[in-house]
């Protein structure tokens, strides 16, 4: 895989291209810039992972690619966003949900937030389909349980029919996964899926991820703090800082040599077994960065 | 199956106990001699002799209470003072209009609030939404009796499209009576929804904030999809709430509408027999529309249990 990413790749393989974009909340009369300049691209199967601190501008990276903004919230977003094809920053309408459905996965940070509480577990897993596509309830009924089953319930057919406060942490987010594989999209994002979970689910969940991307052929996009889970799951790594990309490269690249000093900084903060466990994010002066 | 809906049904029953206790305490509540203040000075010492003996005041207040309860619970609510007819049958001729119109109302209600709230909700701030809170806002400032008078004045003297009043029996006259209702079923529905607007909005505006909103505009929802299949459910158990609350309310008379629009319903026969004094009416009505309340109450709670599979609330 590491040895693929040094080739040049023809623009045909990426399957996410993001040039120049930047994105402004409006309030009040001014504009507030939460993404500048960003520029990266993502080949086909392979798999980037975006750190930084909170507040960094991750999660509106993300909202910034797919075009769905925060509610009440007016944004500007110019630069150019080419997504398996799609030219998603001028795509509307009927087209740009079906781009978002068929090309598209995404694993929220709180598994139990980001299901409805009112809606069966089942039904939510293939509400794509309910969306874009022409089919059965009976049809979804079956594929929900199908893809429940791929992501580890043994009890499928019962569980389809929970509500999501009737399962676990770790059980939700595999409903999340089991979501995003459906359409067997060609760009699965997860933002934060492990944060909410405790340790052990976290390894588990991301483990799933992993297989059903093996599975499904699709290049991944994964937004965490944890530089540390990043290092171990993704091909290539951004890190971010104040809605700008401070460092990008291959992962072994730049963890074994950080050319900025915030990466070097959040290198620091991830805890080691032989180290004092417990040690604070130490931000160098923004001096340094800019 | 465990017996967890006995502490709300004896809630309710201890409810309907104390309005009973209370309307069968109305006579002696009044100020004064009761006999005296209902039959008036002119009467006679044996008119009022007797009608202290039909209210019961010649007995003590358990014995009152027994009785009456007794009655209501075999069908003798009394006897009206002033129609000589039995207050149950007053009482149910004058249901099919405050029905028809309460219920009617509410679905005019419903049909406008829910559509404007979410998608004013959708578009937070946007020119809907200003439009939206600013009139909703304005007709919450307004008594209902002043909208009713403006559409009295506009659809039925300046255009004169529409009656302005009367009310005609649907089996007699189904053309007569729907021309008669749309004016007062548009003042109540437009009061009535903008109550449901705000509230819908409110819960909407919540709902889309959180992350399950997302996750479905990701997986290729529409707005109306998004709104009605997906927000509309986990925001509507205040509004159910409301509506129930207000059926409860209204459906035991809507004393304004009901006399500007000259309805032969039960806020009409409440005013008139409170104008009368006629005791035995006026505790019929009350009885009557504590029973619709408590009623009311019991189904929203079991809508909102439905509606929301998290609540704990028992559906009785
Ligand atoms: N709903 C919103 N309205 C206005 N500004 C917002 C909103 N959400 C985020 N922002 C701003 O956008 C910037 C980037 O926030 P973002 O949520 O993308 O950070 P993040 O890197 O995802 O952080 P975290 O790790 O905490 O999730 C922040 O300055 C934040 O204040
Ligand atoms: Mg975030």
């Amino acid at each position: 895989m590491n040895r693929e990413a040094m080739k040049t790749i023809s623009s045909n393989d990426l399957i996410l291209e993001v040039r120049d974009l930047t994105a402004t909340v409006q309030r009040h009369g001014s504009e507030r810039p939460v993404i500048e300049g960003v520029t990266f691209s993502l080949a086909r199967g392979r798999s980037l992972g975006i750190v930084g601190e909170s507040g960094a501008g991750k999660s509106m990276l993300i909202r910034s690619i797919l075009g769905v903004h925060p509610p009440g919230v007016t944004m500007r977003v110019t630069g150019e966003v080419r997504l398996d094809g799609h030219d998603m920053l001028r795509l509307r309408g009927r087209e740009r949900r079906r781009a978002l459905a068929a090309s598209v996965g995404m694993i929220h940070q709180d598994p139990l937030r980001s299901l409805n509480p009112t809606i069966r577990v089942g039904e939510q897993l293939t509400e794509t389909l309910a969306f874009t596509g022409r089919s059965t309830r009976r049809d979804r009924a079956a594929r929900g349980v199908e893809l429940m089953r791929s992501v580890g319930f043994r009890n499928s057919e019962d569980e389809s029919r929970r509500y999501p406060h009737q399962l676990s942490g770790g059980q939700r987010q595999r409903i999340g996964i089991g979501a995003a594989a459906l359409t067997e999209p060609a760009l699965i994002i997860g933002d934060e899926p492990t944060t909410a979970l405790d340790v052990t689910v976290q390894k588990r969940v991301l483990d799933l991820m992993q297989e059903t991307r093996e599975r499904t052929g699709s290049s991944m996009l994964l937004v965490t703090h944890d530089l540390g889970v990043a290092a171990e799951r993704c091909d290539e790594i951004i890190v971010m800082r104040a809605g700008r990309i401070v460092e990008a490269g291959i992962t072994a690249e730049v963890i074994a040599a950080p050319s900025h000093p915030y990466t070097r900084a959040l290198l620091d903060s991830i805890p080691r077994l032989d180290g004092p466990r417990l040690r604070r994010l130490r931000v160098p002066e923004t001096g340094a960065l800019s | 199956m465990t017996f967890a809906w006995l502490p709300r049904a004896g809630r309710s029953l201890l409810v309907l106990v104390v309005i009973a206790a209370l309307t069968c305490q109305l006579a002696v509540l009044l100020p004064g001699d009761p006999a005296l203040v209902l039959l008036g000075q002119e009467s006679t010492e044996a008119q009022r002799e007797a009608l202290r003996h039909t209210l019961g005041l010649d007995q003590n207040a358990f014995v009152r209470f027994v009785s009456f309860v007794g009655g209501v619970v075999t069908g003798d609510w009394g006897t009206s003072f002033t129609s000589g007819r039995p207050v149950l049958s007053e009482i149910l001729s004058r249901v099919p209009a405050t029905a028809e119109l309460v219920i009617l109302s509410q679905v005019v209600a419903l049909a406008i609030s829910i559509p404007l709230a979410l998608h004013s909700a959708r578009a937070v701030g946007g020119r809907l939404d200003r439009i939206v809170s600013t009139g909703t806002f304005l007709l919450l400032a307004v008594p209902s009796f002043v909208v009713g008078i403006l559409m009295i004045q506009f659809f039925a003297v300046q255009l004169g499209w529409l009656p302005a009043s009367g009310y005609t029996p649907f089996a007699e006259d189904p053309a007569g009576n729907l021309s008669r209702m749309v004016l007062p079923v548009l003042t109540l529905g437009i009061a009535e929804g903008a109550v449901y607007v705000r509230a819908l909005r409110g819960s909407a505006i919540e709902a889309l904030r959180a992350p399950y909103a997302y996750a479905s505009i990701v997986r290729g929802a529409s707005d109306s999809q998004l709104l009605w299949r997906r927000i509309l459910r986990p925001s509507s158990p205040t509004l159910v709430a409301l509506v129930a609350i207000s059926l409860g309310v209204s459906l035991g008379g809507t004393l304004l509408v009901e006399s500007l629009f000259a309805i032969p319903g039960l806020g009409r026969l409440t005013v008139s027999a409170l104008g009368a004094r006629d005791l035995p009416v006026i505790q019929g009505v009350v009885l009557f529309a504590a029973v619709i309340v408590v009623v009311f109450g019991i189904l929203a709670d079991i809508a909102v249990s439905r509606i929301d599979p998290r609540s704990t609330r028992v559906p009785v």
